[in-house]
This record gives structure tokens, sequence and C-alpha cells, in this order.
């Protein structure tokens, strides 16, 4: 089982990506699965960075794990920023912006959304002082895609 | 008139802007994301202030998380105040997937190379403001 300790800042995005490949590869996830993991674990992990590390002024790491058993790839992020649940996000009020044309829109939240809506689960632990984003994609269906090919349309 | 500026944004992501018969032409290459859009935007937003027709090539782009879209958002708006208009060349199939469920696409003209962006942004541009 991989295990990564990384400084909390912006250059640590490129090799958390790189084991979330690799991992995604090992595991046999499509193309798309692969891509939306990725997205899911670099939007949690760039808002531990900025709103939960540099924005409280607050130096610290990100450890990620990483394990593929014979469902699914479970990549897991902890952090010792403040507590901050993604899932407490009121993702109704994202959702509704989708509907409005892009100049009536509020620019947060998407990232969020992301995290939850590209793998099969999303799980968030509060544990021994640590946030725990847990991100699970299932190897035998593709249930991942199922967020955007509903919506995925025209063009 | 031709205008070109070169960057270079952390992670080997790079800009180069154009210019030409009052169409800016912007061609990114690498992933944008926490770490790179926030360079990209500002550059791009300066690049369009004086612009009512873009095309972002964006074909070397094989990444783009909510960073970026936050940034096409902006691009989009700086566009939409004077009704000019702005197509996207060459995104990926995957950067497109993540756009159509967050009802981006509609936004965009959407084209598969450079010179077909270009010409439906001059096209467009003398026929009809954005609409949405």
């Amino acid at each position: 089982m991989p295990t990564l300790t990384l400084p909390g800042d912006l250059n640590s995005l490129e090799p958390l990506t790189d084991l979330v490949l690799e991992q995604a590869e090992l595991a046999g996830l499509d193309t798309r699965a692969t891509y939306q993991l990725r997205l899911a674990v670099d939007e949690i992990a760039t808002n531990i960075i900025l709103h939960g590390y540099q924005e409280q002024a607050l130096q610290g790491e990100i450890v990620v794990t990483a394990e593929v058993n014979d469902q699914a790839l479970v990549v897991t992020l902890e952090d010792t920023a403040p507590p901050y649940n993604p899932l407490k996000r009121d993702i109704n009020r994202v959702k509704e912006d989708f509907e409005k044309p892009l100049h009536e829109r509020s620019i947060g939240g998407l990232g969020v959304y992301f995290a939850i809506h590209a793998v099969s689960e999303f799980h968030y632990e509060w544990r021994n002082g640590r946030n725990r984003n847990i991100f699970v994609v299932h190897r035998t269906s593709p249930t991942a895609t199922e967020g955007s090919t509903a919506h995925s349309a025209h063009a | 008139m031709c205008l070109i500026s070169l960057f270079e944004a952390p992670m080997s992501t790079s800009l180069t802007i154009a210019l030409r018969n009052e169409v800016l032409t912007a061609t990114i290459a690498g992933n944008i994301d926490g770490q790179t859009a926030p360079a990209l935007q500002a550059q791009l937003l300066d690049a369009l202030s004086p612009v009512t027709a873009a095309v972002f090539e964006v074909s070397q782009v094989p990444y783009m998380s909510s960073a970026g879209f936050r940034m096409l958002l902006l691009a989009y708006r700086s566009l939409a105040i004077r009704n000019g208009r702005l197509a996207l060349a060459g995104l990926s199939e995957e950067i497109r997937d993540t756009m159509a469920m967050t009802g981006f696409l509609d936004f965009f003209l959407l084209c598969n190379s450079l010179d077909e962006a270009l010409e439906q942004v001059r096209n467009d541009s003398t026929q009809h403001a954005a609409t949405r």
C-alpha cells in the first residue's frame, strides 16, 4: 500500500497526481475513470493546501495512501488543517448554478462538486485531529462516470 | 497588428498570445490546475481586455480542474460584457465531459482546429452577440 507524505504546498499537486495515475493504471481503471479520480483528488488537495493551510497561515502535510483491492481503488488524503467536511457544502446550490448563464454564476463550489461526483464513493472523517478525505473508485463497473454521462449532451 | 507574448507557468505550462485582425489567439499548453491557473488567468484577462473575439487553442491541455473553469468563466464574462465571442479549439474529450457535466459547454464555440475557430469567431462577431 503506497503512502506518500507531501508538504502542504501547491508543488505537491504534481507528485500527488503521479501517484494517483500510477495506482489507477494498476487498478485497471479506464481513461475516463482515471481522469475523474485525478480531478477529485486534485480538487480536494488544492482546497486543503489553499484554504486549510495557506489561508490560515498554517504549515502542514498531506499524507496520501492508495490501496487497490478486488473491488476498488481507494485513495485517502489526511491533513492536519482545521476540520473541513466537503460533504457539508450545499451541492444543490452548486448544481442550481449549472442551469444559469455564466455571468450569473457564483464562482465557488465547483471543485467540491467534482470531488464528490467524479468518484464512485466519497467519504469524510475527522479522526485523531486529522481530516480524512477518502475516494473510492469501483473497479468492475463504470460508476465513476455516471454523473457525467447523465448530463453530457449535444456538442 | 501582431502582438506576441510568452510566459512560463510552473510545471511547464505555457501561454502564447497573438493578436491578428483584432482576434486574440491564446495557445495554452500543459495542465490548468490550482497551481498554474492563477498566472494564466491574469495574463489572459489582461490580453482579453481590448478585444471582442478570442480563440483559446487548448489541444495541448490534457487536464483542467475547477481553477481552470474559474478562468474560463472570467474570460467568458470579460468578453460577454462587450458582446464578444470565445471559441475553444481542440478541447480534449475528458475536459469536454467535465464541462458538459457543469453546463459550461453551451457558452463556448467548440472547434476542432484553430483555423475553424478563427473563422467561427469572425463570422459570429459580425452576426450576433453572446445570448446566454
